[in-house]
């Protein structure tokens, strides 16, 4: 099998979910998923193992060609609107988590993290959204969402470690 | 690693920091292995919370083909990042043969391209928007005088006229495929040789089209000169009115003439040459005078008729008894309007014609060579005298010569005069 092939069987599936998470338009999903694989072959020279596994440099890859494709669209508003009616919703809910917990694909790991925390991780990785953007989004300051993302990332970093 | 890492690590990965801080964050993370290793937890752990997110989305077998496809056909060109690949080794001493056989390749381009770029003597070369020979005005392709060319090309042959539109293209193409074979590098394989000396083969093909189409714009462009130049020469004086005179063919060749030109010649500036009011019509004054009959006819439908008076044809030459002598003796003269182009035959003593046949009128214009079919002259005036008025094509030059010449009566009238002359003049 040729290194592409075996790299794109591999990591394909993956990074499609990402970039589908990012953007709703599949064609979009399409050329940004293709485009990172291109990158990535082009850049492989620039790959560092001692910073990150190959899936996740592959992934962040393809998060930032989705991000600059978001932000070149017109889209980025209106999902901006959306996150926010979804904040609303949330809040109105009982349990804050219960949203997250209804996705089969939660990982149990990602439990030990707040609602606020998965929040702004999930905004800063999938919307590309600034603090400020998703401070206005979680209706919270700014501090607040440097806070939530440092100790979230840090304790991500916990849990992958302990599971490794 | 403390709060302020995680957070840059967060910014870095997320391409949210300055290009100034990303720079001094990545040297940091390749001199500090632990920072390298906090920063792969990072990385890792962030991706993975992406994955969880995120749920993978399987991919049909059409999908993941399309995909990969869409993904090859972009990095087909790019080399094997990996060692996976089968490389293909030459030995060691191929490329000092390769580089000789390219370093050879370019000296016969560049000389066969020096050759294309020199001009044959009297002639220009069009290479190149920038070059020097584009100042000659012969290959100024928007010039009128080559444009009549091009259209005459177009009309003459097809090939040239469509080697003059590629030339600009060609022209361009040729110095672009120049500079790129001259380009360090820009071969580098056997396949590109190839190609290139496929290329080098139709450049030289085009060179020696364009130069079969410049030699004849260049020929087309002499004649269009020398006509421009002999009618600058004869249109110094617009307005004038060229007299000529017409005497049979006996006395054409032995020089002898009537000498009617006296009747001229006190109105003359120079020889041959009577000043004209434009807002007098001489001639029609001095043929209502003597009772000629009188017809007009014009060069760019020299068959009809355009009007005709006073038919009864008078013997004229009470009108000039004191300049001309009387005699049965075919002869006439003729004025022409060079500011109107038309011109106008006073005929005397026509012979009989046949009922076959007819007496055609030709000028040869200053700038030509050849005799041009003006029309017919009136049937009416076969056996006597009459005077006609013809309008000459405003493109036509003033006729150095006219002459009269029986020929077959047809309906198209004959493109050249082959039959006995029966005036000519001067």
């Amino acid at each position: 099998m040729q290194p592409m092939q075996a790299l794109h069987k591999a990591f394909a599936p993956l990074l499609v979910g990402v970039a589908r998470r990012i953007l709703r338009d599949s064609e979009d999903v399409r050329e940004v998923v293709q485009d990172a694989f291109v990158k990535a072959w082009r850049l492989a020279s620039s790959y560092h193992p001692e910073r990150g596994e190959v899936y996740s440099w592959m992934i962040f890859i393809t998060r930032n060609q989705a991000i600059d494709r978001l932000r070149r669209g017109q889209s980025r508003q209106a999902l901006l609107t959306a996150l926010q009616n979804e904040e609303s919703d949330a809040r109105a809910a009982a349990a804050p988590d219960e949203r997250f917990d209804r996705r089969d694909f939660l990982d149990h790991t990602l439990a030990h993290l707040t609602a606020p925390q998965r929040q702004a991780l999930e905004l800063a990785f999938f919307t590309g959204c600034s603090q400020a953007e998703i401070a206005t989004a979680m209706c919270t300051p700014v501090g607040n969402v440097k806070n939530h993302l440092r100790r979230g990332l840090l304790k991500l970093r916990q849990l992958v470690a302990r599971h490794e | 690693m403390n709060d302020d890492f995680t957070s840059d690590a967060l910014q870095y990965l997320l391409e949210e920091m300055e290009p100034a801080k990303r720079a001094a964050f990545a040297d940091k993370l390749s001199r500090d292995p632990v920072a390298a290793a906090a920063f792969k937890t990072c990385a890792d752990s962030y991706a993975r919370f992406a994955l969880e997110t995120a749920p993978a989305v399987a991919l049909s077998e059409e999908e993941h083909h399309t995909h990969l496809a869409a993904i090859l056909a972009e990095t087909s060109a790019l080399p094997v990042p990996t060692g996976a690949a089968k490389v293909v080794r030459f030995p060691s001493w191929i490329w000092p043969v390769a580089a000789a056989i390219l370093l050879l390749f370019n000296i016969v381009q560049g000389v066969l391209l020096s050759r294309s770029a020199k001009p044959a003597a009297g002639t220009a070369v069009v290479v190149a928007p920038s070059d020097p020979a584009l100042l000659d005005p012969r290959n100024d392709i928007s010039s009128p005088a080559l444009a009549a060319s091009k259209e005459s090309s177009a009309a003459n042959d097809p090939d040239s006229a469509r080697a003059l539109d590629s030339s600009a293209n060609s022209a361009t193409a040729v110095a672009s495929n120049s500079s790129a074979g001259n380009e360090p590098g820009a071969v580098d394989s056997d396949d590109t040789l190839s190609i290139d000396l496929n290329r080098l083969d139709d450049l030289r093909h085009e060179y020696a089209r364009l130069q079969r189409a410049r030699d004849l714009l260049n020929t087309e462009y002499n004649l269009a000169l020398e006509k421009l130049t002999r009618r600058a020469l004869t249109e110094q004086g617009v307005g004038r009115l060229a007299a000529m005179e017409l005497v049979d063919a006996d006395s054409y060749a032995r020089g002898d003439r009537r000498g009617l030109m006296n009747l001229a010649r006190s109105l003359l500036t120079e020889p041959g040459i009577v000043t004209a009011d434009s807002s007098t019509n001489t001639t029609d004054q001095g043929l209502t005078a003597t009772g000629v009959g009188s017809v007009n006819i014009s060069a760019t439908d020299p068959l009809r008729l355009m009007t005709m008076t006073v038919p009864p044809p008078v013997n004229p030459t009470g009108a000039f008894q004191s300049a001309t002598p009387q005699s049965a003796t075919t002869y006439a003269w003729s004025v022409f309007d060079e500011k109107q182009n038309q011109g106008y035959l006073n005929l005397y003593n026509l012979p009989q014609v046949a009922s076959t046949d007819s007496l055609q009128l030709w000028v040869k214009p200053v700038d030509s060579t050849e005799f041009l079919a003006v029309g017919q002259v009136p049937a009416q005036f076969y056996g006597t005298s009459g005077s006609l008025h013809y309008q000459l094509s405003p493109t036509t030059a003033t006729p150095a010569q006219i002459m009269v010449t029986l020929e077959p009566r047809t309906e198209t009238p004959a493109a050249k005069p082959t039959g006995p002359v029966v005036l000519r003049g001067p």
